[in-house]
Parts: C-alpha cells; sequence; structure tokens
C-alpha cells in the first residue's frame, strides 16, 4: 500500500524512505498511508484536522509546559467525569450517528436514548462490575 | 481453592504467567491494527488484520495466538487482541468523505459502534493492555482518560505506546509527561522504530501477571 503527501498528492511506495525525509517534490512531511489516492479536497480536509489537532504549547519553559499540561488534564477529568452524569451509555442522534458514553459503557450498562427514549438492555445491566 | 490452584497460583507468582492475552486498544487510526500485524509478523509470521485510512477499518476483535516473545533466555508467549477503535462520537458522514456512500457509511457507523461496545466487553478476557496512542495529536482526549482510569481501576497492568513518531508533529515526550505513572514507550508501528523497547518492556510488565 503506497504513501500519499497530504500537500501535494505524490504518491511513494510502501516503505520510501521519503516519508521519513519529507516529500522531495513539496517538502511536505505529513503522509497518509492510502489504498488509493485521495482528490484534493480530500487531502486538504484531512490536512486542516491534523493540523488543528497538533498538540501546540503556548508556553515557552519547561515549567510553562508542565504547567499547561497539568491543565488540559485537570480539564479532560472534568469532563470525563460529567459522562456520569448521564443515564444513556449511546445516543442516537440519527440513523449512523452515534454518540457514545465510555463512562457509562465501561461500567457495564447498555442504555440506548433515541429523541428521549431509552432502550435499556437488561442482561447487561445485571452482569455490571459491583464496585 | 485446592491444592493445585494453590500450587498453580504460587508457581505463576515465582515464575511468573507463561500465557497471557494482550489487549491492544486505543481511538480509531492510532495504527492498532499496525501494531499487531508487525507483532504478529516479527514472531509468529502471517498478519492479524487489514489496515487502511479510513477510521474504523477494524470493527470486530481480531485475534493471533500462539505468539512468543523473546528477549535472552526470557519468554512469554501471548495470545493478541486487536480492538476496535474506541470513540466517543461515530458519525457517517465523517466516512464520506472517504468516498463512501451514504448507505455503506452509515452500515460503517454502526459496526464501528458496535466494535465500541465489542471492545469494552473484550477487557473482562484480557490480562494487559498496550493502550495505542497516536503522538501527534492531543493525549487529553475522554477517550484517553477514560480508558486509563478504568484500566487502573480493574488493576490490569498497561503500556502506553505512542505511535507514530516517524511523523512530523510527533511529541512523544509531551505523552510520558501527561502520564508520568505510567510506562510509555515511543514507538512507530509502521517502520518498527524503538519495537525492541517495547517487547521488552512486554516481557516485564505482563510476564508477573
Amino acid at each position: 500500500m503506497p504513501h500519499q503527501c497530504l500537500k501535494c498528492g505524490e504518491i511513494y511506495e510502501d516503505g520510501s524512505k521519503y516519508v521519513l525525509e519529507g516529500c522531495p517534490k513539496c517538502g511536505g512531511r505529513i503522509f497518509l498511508y492510502t489504498r488509493k489516492p485521495l482528490p484534493e479536497r480530500t487531502r486538504k480536509k484531512i490536512l486542516k484536522k491534523i493540523e488543528k489537532e497538533e498538540i501546540g504549547f503556548e508556553g515557552k519553559t519547561f515549567e510553562e509546559i508542565i504547567k499547561e499540561i497539568e491543565e488540559r488534564r485537570q480539564k479532560a477529568i472534568e469532563e470525563a467525569k460529567k459522562q456520569k452524569e448521564r443515564v444513556e451509555s449511546i445516543k442516537v442522534e440519527d440513523v449512523g450517528e452515534y454518540e457514545i458514553n465510555l463512562e457509562r459503557l465501561m461500567e457495564g450498562g447498555i442504555i440506548v436514548e433515541k429523541e428521549g427514549t431509552y432502550f435499556i438492555y437488561l442482561p447487561s445491566l445485571f452482569s455490571m462490575r459491583k464496585k | 481453592m485446592g491444592i493445585f490452584g494453590r500450587l498453580s497460583d504460587w508457581l505463576k507468582n515465582i515464575f511468573g504467567k507463561r500465557h497471557v492475552r494482550i489487549g491492544i486498544y486505543g481511538p480509531p487510526n492510532a495504527g492498532k491494527t499496525t501494531l499487531a500485524n508487525r507483532i504478529a509478523q516479527d514472531w509468529a509470521g502471517g498478519l492479524v488484520g487489514e489496515v487502511s485510512e479510513i477510521p474504523h477499518e477494524t470493527r470486530k476483535v481480531q485475534k493471533k495466538g500462539g505468539i512468543v516473545i523473546k528477549d535472552g533466555k526470557s519468554s512469554l508467549r501471548i495470545d493478541i487482541v486487536d480492538t476496535p477503535g474506541i470513540a466517543t462520537k461515530v458519525d457517517f458522514h465523517e466516512f464520506m468523505e472517504y468516498g463512501l456512500d451514504e448507505e455503506e457509511a452509515k452500515r460503517r457507523a454502526k459496526e464501528a459502534t458496535e466494535g465500541v461496545i465489542e471492545a469494552i466487553k473484550w477487557l473482562d478476557n484480557i490480562d494487559g493492555v498496550i493502550l495505542l496512542m497516536d503522538s501527534t495529536k492531543n493525549p487529553f482526549t475522554q477517550v484517553n482518560i477514560t480508558i486509563l482510569g478504568n484500566l487502573e481501576a480493574r488493576e490490569l497492568p498497561v503500556i502506553i505506546a505512542a505511535n507514530k513518531i516517524d511523523l512530523d508533529g510527533s511529541t512523544p515526550a509531551t505523552l510520558k509527561s501527561a502520564f508520568p505513572q505510567h510506562e510509555v514507550i515511543p514507538i512507530s508501528a509502521l517502520t518498527g522504530a524503538n519495537i525492541d523497547l517495547l517487547y521488552k518492556a512486554m516481557l516485564r510488565k505482563f510476564k508477573r501477571r
């Protein structure tokens, strides 16, 4: 399966050295392991998504970065805690659109919510782990 | 517990468990199947599953047994369990961006959601976990935090593998400082960089079970 440079679309063989060195055509450093080449529009979308998700810290010193990491960790823990307040483990927004409450699901119970109606899978509740 | 059970536990305490089932967990597109394939190829030959650029390619748990990892005199027999990506949101529109038609994308979304449930259920049958994270992405996601919290509650041994260190923008050091209480091994499942360190860590961490 070949690699495709997400910036210019050039294709390189599986295991090509350019994946590590960068694309010789445009200098791009982000490659996608892809079965079939993607059109420019899709590549741009993925590239934008990757760039948005890149970690990026504002702090310059080591201490500032560590502080930022701690703040982000606390924020993520609080967000995860909020999930516990929800009763459903899976919310069906529409056909093909699902929101998964990992906290609930990991406790073992499967409760599906769709448009305010709750569907409870009883065997999953009976097999829940006792804490 | 009978005398044989006690004897077996006593021997396991001294020599470590010889055969363990290791689950590879993590968010979609972290490279779980690529890693499972690499471990299978390195130690047993053959592949575990197909990989692709479209998220949620693995929607059912895939297993490969009879893998023996060695380091000098130390060895460990493992079954590798490659699990579907764990996500908090599955939306068929995302799959349509990769050229799938609406019907196929919706089917994939449904299977991916079922895959998350299956992956979590499998935690009951697992002796240890390699939690694979993408070192180019923000580690503080609900998926990473929730899985780790649950693994800690279950007292399952876990190694965090910071994958994709071959990519530009990879910051495995951030992952290390993000989860200081866990062993973090920076690897590239694709190129095989640092993979020996992961095998050594697996021998160390999982053999005691």
